[in-house]
């Protein structure tokens, strides 16, 4: 009787724990569904449409404001929380001294926690991109990073500053490009988005 | 080299993947010796098959936690492929290949008929190769896989001489009174955990290497089931700390790093048997 009680605790406390994993493997399961970010969305579950120079349908995680002087459009840079990230990095985040692996892990971390790095001057190189949104009357411009596989990626929106003219200072489809912009996040329509505003071509 | 290692080890993310990723080898390796010596080492495969399709369907179902489906799923198909064993009409290895296949198949089609998602092939590419999930866990997540992982551990260490008596000759144990349907049913449930746990860390296509490598090469140095579950832990860690650190270093996929490191070392470990 006591090994039959004893047998049912055991497989009652191996089910439980199993049902706890549900956040444990979900590869698309996000850390914060009210964290409505709409270039998470991309990672995973349903991953970002990896740009390609003849590719129409290409999905730009976050659209560019209508007027890129309104500032009044962003956020206003909360202060970040006090996170072993914000000391590791201090103001400046260059990515392009870290490995492909690590810049994706780096680069979902600012997709899902953005008020981690609101007000950071980011670095990143990664393949250029830009769409036009035909519904909006919006370009938006991205830059795309991948993970090890090649079969995932990310992108972050940058706004260049008006010193770059459309298209004759913009790269080409594809370009692999070096981008510098202060990370921040605004919200439109139908969500907040992601973006490095007053950013500057490196190369 | 050391300075990049400490400069990676700062982030909380790489410091989770490697806790994550040795935990899991850990507790993967413990079992994968008693599933190689029942002549069950494609289970990890199978079952990882039958995980992917149940994430499919969750992915049709849009449930907003997949896991609630895709564990009770691999969980109920581990435990029917260890305990109908040589009983069943299809026997053993048929019925993994056939779940294997056929759950594979299934989501597969399914994803491409039902998905939504603007990057299919970036969504199987993810879930088959692991991708780089290990890297994108949160502290709960952590926390959550530790726990697990733990609870495997302990179970198996609980239940070490049951295991092992049923592992080697299942009709002797049960004349001896041990219950091998349930030592199996237990095996079974820390299978699928284990295996579910395991799609972040390498994928569902190289989760059977997890499972098997560390036993065989184990296996190829020592004879006793002890001495072979010990090595095979040590070694399984070992791979998966380096694999996970090679691919933060050079940028290379994690899981198939990780199972790169354990073949080498199964290379290895039978040079050595063979000397010996």
């Amino acid at each position: 009787m006591k090994m039959r009680l004893l047998r049912r605790t055991i497989i009652l406390s191996i089910l439980s724990c199993s049902i706890f994993v549900s956040g444990c493997a979900g590869q698309g399961d996000l850390p914060d569904e009210s964290t409505d970010i709409t270039a998470s969305d991309t990672i995973e579950t349903e991953p970002i449409a990896v740009p390609t120079p003849d590719d129409e349908d290409i999905i730009i995680p976050s659209p560019e404001p209508e007027n890129t002087d309104n500032n009044d459009a962003f956020i206003p840079a909360s202060e970040p929380e006090n996170t072993d990230d914000n000391e590791i990095d201090g103001d400046y985040i260059d990515l392009t001294i870290m490995s492909s692996t690590v810049v994706y892990g780096q680069v979902y971390n600012m997709m899902y926690y953005p008020e981690k790095f609101i007000g950071k001057t980011i670095k990143m190189k990664g393949l250029y991109s830009d769409y036009f949104d035909q519904r909006s009357g919006k370009r938006y411009f991205a830059c795309i990073i991948m993970d090890a596989t090649a079969c995932c990626s990310q992108g972050v929106e940058f706004i260049l500053t008006d010193d770059y003219k459309y298209p004759d200072d913009y790269p080409t489809q594809g370009d692999e490009v070096t981008v510098e912009g202060i990370f921040d996040v605004y919200e439109e329509e139908d969500g907040s988005y992601c973006t490095l505003r007053e950013a500057k071509l490196i190369s | 080299m050391l300075d990049k290692i400490f400069f990676y080890l700062q982030y909380p993310f790489v410091r989770y993947a490697i806790i994550v990723g040795v935990l899991i080898s850990l507790s993967s390796s413990l079992l994968g010796v008693t599933l190689v010596l029942k002549r069950f080492s494609y289970i990890g495969d199978g079952l990882s098959h039958v995980a992917f399709g149940a994430m499919a369907v969750a992915t049709v179902l849009k449930l907003s936690d997949k896991m609630l489906l895709i564990l009770p799923v691999t969980v109920i198909c581990a435990v029917l492929l260890l305990k109908t064993g040589q009983n069943a009409k299809v026997k053993g290895d048929a019925a993994i290949a056939m779940l294997s296949v056929g759950s594979l198949a299934f989501g597969y089609l399914l994803m491409n008929i039902f998905s939504t998602s603007s990057n299919l092939t970036g969504d199987v590419c993810s879930t088959l190769f692991g991708s780089t999930s290990i890297l994108t866990l949160t502290l709960n997540e952590v926390i959550l896989c530790a726990v697990l992982s733990v609870v495997v551990m302990g179970i198996f260490i609980f239940m070490y001489n049951k295991i092992l008596a049923v592992t080697f000759d299942e009709t002797f144990a049960k004349a001896t009174g041990v219950s091998a349907d349930f030592y199996n049913t237990i095996t079974a449930v820390m299978i699928a955990v284990i295996i579910v746990l395991a799609m972040n860390l390498v994928g569902s296509l190289l989760i059977s290497a997890l499972v098997i490598f560390p036993a065989l090469s184990a296996m190829n140095v020592f004879k006793s089931f002890f001495k072979v579950t010990i090595a095979s832990s040590i070694l399984s860690v070992i791979c998966a700390f380096v694999g996970i650190m090679i691919s933060i270093l050079a940028g290379t996929p994690v899981g198939s790093t990780i199972v790169a490191a354990d073949v080498f070392v199964f290379l290895l470990s039978f040079a050595m048997g063979k000397k010996k």
